[in-house]
């Protein structure tokens, strides 16, 4: 396997499960970015535990999805049931609050970025066993009473509350699994690349992220594959000098998508109509 | 004292920017029901054309109207996209955040790509100005006292232009019943365009303002700056204005303290951890949400 | 110059909300000067005919004549503009504005005679007079309603549509109100009323148009209706 695909496999997985870690809390209508610091610790932390302490891959990655666990738990306890645009303040001012500590943290690089990270070789068999087993449970959390109940609370609030659903529980809830793919995330972003650098978690990541969800589609788990792999090859279709423009592609796509398809490439409509309907057994 | 005096004045002359970028913001949102999260993108687009102007020029009439100009062009470019988006069915003021990032997303390219050679741009001393007043360690610049004074002005013009004008009562209206407005008809649109000039208005006034406060521009000054405002507004309470003015001075001063007393690159970790805490203990804002 | 007798003329008018039909086939005609009930159930398509006169709801066929001029298609500020006035129903006003800028506000379309209009509604109600400086939102709902139709009546309107007026309201202040309506149709105004209240509608009106699931099921005088057997039966609670 050459090395571009190599790495193009890679990050497209772990998009995928940035994908995922952003569109659990968008079920009830937050924009939860606290991923992305949550991710940039998390990797941090992977880093500097295997070169510096020799930690094996396994503890560091339990720990990496315990810590984004306890994390999102602190927060969601403030931000549980907040309205989305307040979602989206705590986690910009936290991702730029995690960029500037680990930009000026000099055991961790600083803004050079943090190097030969030793692990396991073949990164992609972890990845995507790992991208199984929590498509498996996002599919499952979707088609529970939680996935149900998310939905009414996204269309509206009050009638959820009238329903008996407890918003700031269901709002934590995802929150902390949401987190907990995201630090799970970052450990394998660190041990795919072998680097780190500050400069990777920033506005342009956060763009991406809300690329790939809304482009592939808010509405289901499925989107968010088809555009993490598109999205991560557009700079592989093009030559290098379009390729460098990347962003103004993303930026362009979303704009287009909004305007002409709100829901998304994939749509709840879409797989009703190729007849992959909700099992209805799944209950509870 | 006298540092506390100094950064105090610095802190108040950055937090009039805020606020006119703030006040702004909250007009498209009570007005156009839209999150313009690119607005401090334009604003920076329209620094670069201030900066790119006074290369060729010196004439500072010609400008700050260029600068103007910019910003206001750009502000009604945006609003045929975001009129389109509104009037999608079932689709909420999320939408209009997400399509303004994507448009963030691509000036913030475009000025990294094109304009000289994606580096930071500086203005020339004779536009930015020295001190005109000193005192031991308080001294004020020249940028800072236009901040200031820039900054009041244009506030106190769109809160005139708010409360007692006619125009100004169909944008409350607006804001606060568009069902009833429509009835008495205030023709929505038009009204809305309007809103979108008066908004490129003050972000052509806070490019002016800032580039002469700060002396410089880059790329990345537009997402920094977007995240302070969408800050400010939600600490405030989102389409608060009066709040809006409130929090906007503050967090200068915050931000000027923190650069007065801690090591540079830590005073913007500390404005955001401030705002961080208020918001996760507030999370409707402080002087309550008005949408 | 042809004269023409009807202030306002509906056509085969129908709305529909995706897939739903809020009214069907409406045919509907009112002359100079006159005050036309039309009464239904709740859901019986009412608010959605008087909506989309006013051009908030959009027709999807049909037409909506006002003066002879086709009014179906053009936005809402022009209707009003030439003359249409709505008053909707739950007292929507600009709850914290003061009630002297509300009605500065119902008078977006007619600046020009503004003192006078206001004396004029000072007149029809007192108590906004007295309110003046008060904000709208600290009226109590009889007050709103008085507030939303001098608000209404700011922009010197032809015709008024007036939607459920009575809706939440105590008896007196709904038959203070239904006074004042009879009051300015005797100086003028024609009035289209839509109402639930069917007895209160059909002694105040001169016609009235049943509408049913979203078409016009009878119509004819009031004076007619108010002893039609089937009327007494459905709307005016038994004999």
């Amino acid at each position: 396997m050459s090395e571009v695909t190599y790495y193009f496999l890679g990050f497209a997985g772990i998009y995928v499960l940035m994908g995922w870690a952003l569109y659990l809390p968008y079920r009830v209508g937050q924009l939860n970015f606290l991923i992305v610091a949550c991710m940039a610790i998390t990797a941090y932390f992977g880093g500097f535990a295997a070169r510096e302490w020799g930690w094996p891959f396994i503890v560091i990655l339990i720990i990496g999805i315990l810590f984004g666990a306890t994390i999102a738990f602190i927060f969601s306890l403030a931000i549980g049931d907040a309205p989305c645009f307040t979602v989206v303040i705590v986690g910009l001012t936290s991702v730029f609050i995690v960029k500037t500590v680990i930009e000026n943290w000099r055991t961790l690089g600083g803004t050079i970025g943090f190097f030969h990270i030793p692990g396991p070789n073949n990164m992609l068999a972890i990845i995507y066993s790992l991208l199984f087993l929590v498509g498996l449970l996002v599919f499952r959390i979707d088609h529970s009473r939680w996935g149900r109940a998310a939905s009414v609370v996204f269309i509206d609030r009050d009638v959820a509350v009238t329903l008996g659903v407890d918003i700031k529980k269901l709002g934590m809830f995802f929150q902390i699994i949401s987190c907990s793919i995201a630090g799970m995330a970052g450990i394998l972003d660190a041990f795919l690349v072998k680097s780190l650098s500050p400069e990777f978690f920033t506005f342009s990541m956060i763009g991406y992220l809300m690329c790939i969800l809304f482009v592939g589609g808010y509405t289901t788990m499925w989107g968010v594959i088809l555009s993490a792999f598109f999205l991560q090859g557009i700079p592989l279709m093009f030559p290098s000098n379009i390729a460098s423009w990347r962003l103004v592609i993303y930026g362009a796509l979303l704009v287009i998508i909004i305007l002409l398809r709100p829901e998304g490439l994939i749509t709840r409509k879409m797989l009703w109509s190729i007849k992959i309907k909700s099992p209805r057994y799944i209950t509870n | 004292m006298e540092i506390f005096i100094a950064q105090l004045i610095s802190g108040l002359a950055l937090g009039s920017i805020y606020v006119l970028l703030v006040t702004g913001f909250n007009l498209m949102l009570l007005v156009a029901k839209i999150i313009q999260f690119a607005y401090p993108q334009i604003v920076v687009v329209s620094m670069y054309t201030c900066w790119w102007v006074l290369k060729l020029t010196g004439n500072k009439l010609i400008i700050i109207l260029a600068g103007v100009s910019v910003s206001i062009i750009l502000s009604l470019l945006s609003e045929p996209i975001f009129r389109k988006i509104s009037s999608i069915e079932g689709v909420d003021i999320n939408a209009s955040f997400i399509a303004s990032m994507g448009i963030a997303m691509i000036m913030m390219d475009i000025m990294s790509h094109s304009i000289n050679y994606g580096f930071p741009v500086a203005f020339s001393p004779d536009w930015v100005g020295g001190n005109i007043f000193g005192y031991g360690l308080i001294t004020v610049s020249k940028g800072q006292l236009f901040a200031l004074l820039g900054g009041i002005i244009a506030v106190l013009i769109f809160f005139f232009l708010l409360y007692h004008t006619n125009q100004g009562r169909f944008f409350r209206a607006i804001a606060e019943n568009r069902f009833a407005a429509c009835l008495v008809g205030i023709p929505i649109i038009k009204t809305s365009i309007f809103s979108y000039l008066i908004v490129g208005i003050l972000g052509g006034f806070s490019a002016i303002l800032f580039s002469m406060l700060i002396g410089s521009a880059s790329p990345w000054l537009g997402e920094f700056v977007a995240l302070k405002m969408l800050a400010v507004s939600i600490v405030a309470g989102l389409g608060n204005l009066q709040g809006g003015l409130v929090c906007g001075l503050l967090l200068g001063i915050i931000e000027a303290m923190a650069i007065g007393y801690f090591s540079g690159s830590w005073s913007n970790v500390i404005a955001f951890a401030v705002m961080l805490i208020v918001v996760l203990m507030k999370p409707g804002g402080l002087f309550g949400i008005k949408i | 110059m042809e004269k023409i007798n009807n202030i306002l003329e509906i056509c085969n008018l129908s709305i529909a909300y995706g897939p739903i039909k809020a009214v069907k086939e409406v045919n509907l005609e009112i002359n100079h000067g006159e005050f036309v009930a039309l009464i239904g159930a709740n859901g019986a398509g009412k608010s959605s005919l008087l909506k989309s006169i006013l051009g908030i709801n959009k027709a999807e066929k049909g037409s909506i004549f006002f003066l002879g001029q086709d009014i179906t298609r053009k936005p809402t500020d022009k209707i009003v503009s030439s003359g249409l006035s709505l008053i909707p129903e739950g007292h929507v006003i600009f709850s914290s504005m003061s009630v002297l800028e509300n009605l500065q506000l119902g008078a977006y379309q007619n600046l020009a005679d503004f003192e006078e209009n206001l004396k004029r509604i000072f007149d029809y109600f007192p108590v906004l007079k007295d309110r003046s400086s008060q904000i709208a939102g600290t009226l109590s709902g009889g007050e709103q309603q008085m507030l939303s139709m001098g608000r209404a009546l700011m922009s010197k309107p032809k015709l008024i549509l007036v939607d459920e007026p009575s809706l939440g309201l105590a008896p007196k202040i709904v038959t203070d109100i239904f006074n004042i309506l009879t009051e300015l149709n005797k100086e003028g105004y024609a009035i289209l009323l839509a109402e639930q209240n069917a007895k209160k509608a059909l002694e105040g009106s001169h016609r009235c148009y049943v509408m049913k699931t979203g078409e016009i099921a009878m119509s004819g005088f009031s004076t007619d209706l108010i002893d039609d057997p089937k009327i007494r039966q459905a709307y005016l609670g038994g004999n």
